[in-house]
């Protein structure tokens, strides 16, 4: 059942000369959670208010259920919208604020009263349905706006990094609180982070985006898994990239040399034809590779001899950090409690993990 | 802590503001209050006649009158200058900073003439509306509250823009986009978010010219042409013209009196607008 509920066509979107948006093409299916993703100033926010009705797009359309709106403001579209910093009505009462859209609506007081009550009790604020935004703590304030933008049951909400203000903890249990709404209301989310732990906890999709372009969207375990070039791989997580001498493409492997040894990686979607590759990275997440004392023997292996170089702690993992002959550095995490002697600093080790867990990737970004 | 040798540098650097201030304003302040309650003879018989006396009254009652018209016309002006200024156009922008500032280099008494020509009997808008038929009289424009009115609401706009456009320069933006995101209109997002959010730059505009134009002196001198007196002028001819000493400066107590009543109710307005943003 995809449905499709908002397309983006081609959206461009400058700022004077500045391209902030560079043809963004999306597809938004109707009630699911859709994560905005990318470093700052890659043209998240900017999207966002696009979609909102806020921006204009200098080019490029917009459709919602198959009808263009890309010139429908944003009282119109009436998505529900919590922006980064909450956005508030400092002047209004919690309740106010909540009954804000409803007033709009012109729904009546009794029906207004019932709703607005059933939304506080939702998001857990009919303690502090009196008082003033100024008067809350951030979580507290943070599901006001919420609670705001979901109170006249809107189609789509849209939320700017809501959580990028609330400490660690608050932000877990909010995560929790925004996913079962997200179930609760049905409606769909698009929600923007440069979080990459919380997009891949929250979405049913993420969309990577870098310098105003769509860089890969797609299930948040694939595109992890499988980043289509380097600024993804890099960009979610830690990876660990090997350049390959004379890489070749044959039977649905990319081979190449190494330093001395030779190693294998399925060679992707992307690369069809036998023959040189334009694909020569072989990259592997840390967590599928292994240590050992000596050159793995078994098929299906890659190993590459390393020195470690650094010992991390960080509480139930620590972080190795590993030296090859030529200098690439490596990682990967050991359980603290393991005190084996060839995680000390020092030891000569070999780095293992399976072809099948390492995938190749262009040696530069698609641009 | 302020007896320290740096604690008493300071207090010697900033002591001079304070003492100069109580000697700029408490010592006359309280000679005045004094005369009122000596001159000429001891007594509160200068406060009875402020408050019976019908010509005084009358005086008050006007000059309070005229400032609150003056008052509600300069702020409603003010604020939509403010508007344009904040959230216009650059072009826009350009053009009312020049309005604002342009009468800060022009004297009170050449404005106050300058009005005098445009709007007297034979002035260039009677006779305009004359040439174009729109009136076969000329219309009374000055010498009556109409003329001080004008001149004293062009005189004030400035003083109130200031205040009204930083209470909307620190308004948060987004904030207006959310009203409109939850459906509100232009319309509906001023009347709701935008104005009660710049209520406490309104409310100190209004102050700020209520308080001045009480004590307006040259330009209802000359624009109300010695037939709308106001306060100021009135105790202008107590003191020089019928030398009742003692009268002048009653008035001018109770004057004062109603600005520190109208200054401590404002705080308190205002105070309770800060809680609320
Ligand atoms: N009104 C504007 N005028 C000019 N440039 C703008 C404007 N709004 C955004 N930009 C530029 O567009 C680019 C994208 O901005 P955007 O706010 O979309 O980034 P973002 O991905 O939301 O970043 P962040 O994670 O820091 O919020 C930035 O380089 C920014 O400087
Ligand atoms: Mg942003």
């Amino acid at each position: 059942m995809t449905d499709v509920q908002l397309r983006a066509t081609g959206i461009r979107k400058l700022f004077g000369r500045f391209v902030a948006l560079d043809g963004i093409d999306l597809s938004i299916d109707r009630g699911e959670f859709l994560t905005l993703l990318g470093p700052s100033g890659s043209g998240k926010t900017t999207f966002l208010m696009t979609l909102a009705g806020f921006l204009e797009p200098t080019s490029g359309h917009l459709e919602e259920a198959g009808i263009d709106i890309t010139r429908q403001p944003a009282e119109v579209r009436k998505y529900g919208m919590v922006f980064q910093g909450y956005a508030l009505f400092p002047h209004m009462t919690v309740e106010e604020n909540v009954a804000f859209p409803l007033k709009i609506q012109k729904i009546g007081a009794a029906e207004r009263r019932q709703r607005v009550g059933a939304m506080l009790t939702t998001v857990g604020l009919e303690a502090h349905r009196n008082k003033r935004p100024s008067q809350l703590s951030g979580g507290q304030q943070q599901r006001v706006a919420l609670a705001r933008a979901l109170v006249f049951q809107p189609k789509v909400l849209l939320l700017d990094e809501p959580l990028s203000a609330l400490d660690k903890n608050l932000r877990e249990q909010m995560q929790g609180e925004i996913k079962q709404l997200h179930q609760k209301t049905g409606a769909t989310f698009v929600f923007v982070t440069h979080d990459q732990t919380e997009a891949l906890a929250l979405s049913t999709r993420i969309a990577i985006f870098d310098r105003g372009r769509l860089q890969q969207v797609g299930r948040p375990d694939l595109v992890y898994e499988r980043p289509v070039n380097r600024f993804v791989a890099e960009f979610l997580g830690r990876i660990n990239l090997l350049p390959l001498h004379e890489a070749r493409c044959d039977g649905g492997f990319l081979r190449g040399r190494f330093e001395d040894c030779t190693l294998t990686a399925p060679a992707g979607d992307g690369a069809g034809q036998n023959g040189a590759s334009d694909n020569s990275i072989v990259a592997v997440r840390p967590e599928y590779m292994a240590l050992s004392a000596s050159r793995p023997d078994a098929d299906g292996w890659n190993g590459v001899p390393a020195t470690v170089a650094n010992r991390i702690y960080s509480g139930a993992t620590s972080l190795l950090e590993l030296r090859t002959r030529s200098g690439v550095e490596l990682c990967l995490d050991v359980r603290s409690a393991d005190a084996s002697a060839e995680f000390r600093p020092g030891a000569d080790v070999w780095a293992t993990w399976p072809v099948e867990r390492g995938f190749a990737l262009p040696e530069k970004s698609s641009h | 802590m302020i007896w320290t040798r740096r604690g008493v540098g300071y207090l010697a650097l900033i002591a001079p503001l304070p003492v100069f201030l109580a000697l700029a304003y408490g010592v006359p302040f309280f000679g005045v209050a004094g005369w009122s309650l000596t001159l000429p003879e001891p007594g509160l018989s200068n406060y009875e006649r402020v408050f019976t006396d019908p010509i005084v009254l009358g005086v008050l009652l006007r000059t309070l009158r005229i400032c609150a018209v003056v008052t509600i016309v300069t702020t409603a002006a003010a604020y939509a200058l403010a508007y344009i200024w904040v959230q216009g156009s650059p072009r826009q922008r350009i053009f009312v900073e020049f309005c604002i500032l342009v009468p800060f280099w022009i004297s009170t008494l050449t404005r106050a003439f300058g009005w005098l020509v445009l709007l007297y009997n034979r002035g260039l808008v009677n006779t305009w509306l004359q040439d174009l038929g729109v009136t076969t009289e000329p219309l009374t424009l000055v010498r009556n509250e109409f003329g001080v009115i004008v001149g004293m609401t062009h005189f004030l706009i400035p003083f109130a823009v200031f205040p009204i456009a930083s209470a909307m320069r620190h308004l948060d933006e987004r904030v207006l986009l959310a009203s409109r995101g939850l459906g509100a209109g232009r319309l509906r997002t001023f009347w709701s978010v935008f104005l009660p959010m710049t209520m406490p730059g309104i409310l100190g505009a209004a102050l700020i010219v209520f308080v001045f134009s009480l004590g307006f002196f040259i330009t209802p001198a000359i624009l109300g042409g010695g037939r709308s007196v106001m306060a100021a002028e009135f105790v202008y001819v107590q003191l020089f013209q019928t030398a009742n000493w003692g009268l002048a400066a009653a008035i001018s107590v109770v004057m004062v009196a109603i600005v520190a009543v109208l200054v401590t109710l404002l705080f308190r307005l205002t105070r309770v607008e800060k809680l609320m943003g």
